[in-house]
């Protein structure tokens, strides 16, 4: 029962932390690339 | 002359067994090409570890003592010291990548988040079979689809079933082809897979894909400080082949660093294929519960795609969801084939690859947020 709820606890953890640092990368990568990016003329 | 006859009288059912097994991997290693590169080594090493009294593994002679096998040193230095193979490795594989996809469409970054979702609820289903947190952590990790990663958790976390994590691993690896396309049929209609998502192609400038390694090293990095020897390897391996003034060093990553350490990986792992640890019905345990691993990941990369429509004017294709795992290019390619087959004008490729490539991140950075998590649950 011990493994189950610390199962549990690294599903809610875990993917938070994987999602959390998905969407920091993704936001930003977008600043990156509007910072980066040269403008069309 | 008697001693001629040792080796045969110590064979037992078990070893006939892995000989099966190693022989069965190089069979589909040659004939079917299921990731040769790996599969190959490691039913050869499956051989050559369980020959009773083999001198490839460590054994204790009468009057000498110990004498260190090739296979168990390889293993003991090259994996359980330092985890140094897989890391290596991760400089090459970082050196092929191209993150082109994801950077002209960063949203995409998402789905490979959450396609991660198979790696936790295995770890879940692991658990209440029984197994401790090391060892459902990294039957979980097998839903990373990225055999490096799951090589290395294990390993780090001790788990006692290095082998079978990492043959399953490989295995299911290279049939994303066939898990796939089930997976997805069984959660989409036709009428799904045949949504048209539009594609401006962008140029990417060179200073974004420079930046871009260094940027997710410190985000990862700081999120997760034990994914950094991980991310930072992967990372490091594309900043030399961004950075445009090392190409001789990017050959050699991508080349032949990658070819030496899979080599040698491929027959280290053997050192954990010996028979009495690898004939057991945990083995097929494991086996089938990195296939629902695959599984819940298609599922849930399918669902959240159709998740993002309930919301969404502008509707994607939910299958994108789906190659938001890290077997690249096996993935977007699936979908890239499925999208075509529902709609013979309906191309995805360039929106699979982007979360594919994304799920390539997401992997690594699952694996160090599980390297960062489980000891403290220790």
């Amino acid at each position: 029962m011990d493994n189950v709820l610390k199962a549990l606890e690294l599903l809610w953890k875990g993917m938070g932390s994987v999602l959390i640092a998905m969407v920091l990368i993704c936001i930003a990568t977008m600043i990156l690339v509007k910072l980066t990016q040269p403008k069309n003329k | 002359m008697d001693f001629l006859l040792d080796g045969i009288r110590a064979l037992g059912y078990q070893e006939i067994i892995m000989y099966i097994v190693g022989i069965v991997l190089i069979y589909l290693a040659i004939t079917k090409k299921l990731e040769p590169a790996l599969l190959l080594p490691m039913g050869f090493g499956a051989i050559l570890v369980n020959i009773p009294a083999s001198g490839a593994i460590t054994q204790t002679i009468p009057g000498f003592g110990e004498v260190t096998g090739i296979i168990d040193w390889l293993f003991e230095t090259g994996l359980e010291a330092s985890e140094a193979m897989p890391l290596l490795l991760f400089i090459g594989i970082g050196a092929m990548m191209d993150f082109g996809p994801i950077l002209a469409n960063p949203k995409l970054m998402i789905f490979g988040g959450v396609a991660q979702i198979g790696i936790f609820l295995t770890l879940l289903l692991a658990s209440l079979l029984g197994y401790n947190i090391q060892d459902a952590a990294s039957i979980g990790i097998i839903g990373a689809a990225d055999g490096p990663t799951s090589i290395l958790v294990s390993q780090v976390l001790k788990s006692n079933y290095i082998g079978p994590i990492a043959v399953a691993a490989y295995s299911y690896m290279a049939l994303v082809p066939i898990i796939q396309p089930i997976a997805i049929k069984l959660c989409t209609t036709k009428k799904e897979r045949q949504i048209r998502m539009e594609y401006n192609p962008k140029n990417i400038s060179k200073r974004t894909r420079i930046i871009f390694p260094i940027v997710v090293t410190f985000i990862a990095g700081l999120i997760a400080p034990s994914s950094i020897s991980l991310v930072g390897f992967l990372m490091f391996g594309n900043l030399i082949k961004e950075c445009g003034v090392l190409d001789n060093l990017t050959d050699t990553a991508s080349n032949i660093l990658t070819n030496l350490v899979t080599l040698l990986l491929g027959i280290t792992i053997a050192s954990t294929m010996k028979a009495d640890a690898f004939v057991q019905w945990d083995t097929l345990l494991i086996m089938g519960l990195g296939l629902v691993a695959f599984v819940f990941d298609t599922i849930g990369g399918v669902l959240f795609g159709k998740l993002i429509n309930l919301f969404s004017k502008k509707k994607i294709n939910p299958m994108i969801g789906a190659a938001g795992i890290s077997a690249f290019p096996m993935s977007c390619r699936v979908v890239q084939k499925l999208g075509l087959e529902a709609d013979p004008e309906n191309h995805l490729l360039m929106h699979a690859a982007g979360a594919n490539v994304a799920g390539q991140i997401a992997s690594v950075v699952a694996g160090g947020v599980i390297l960062t998590l489980v000891p403290m649950m220790m």
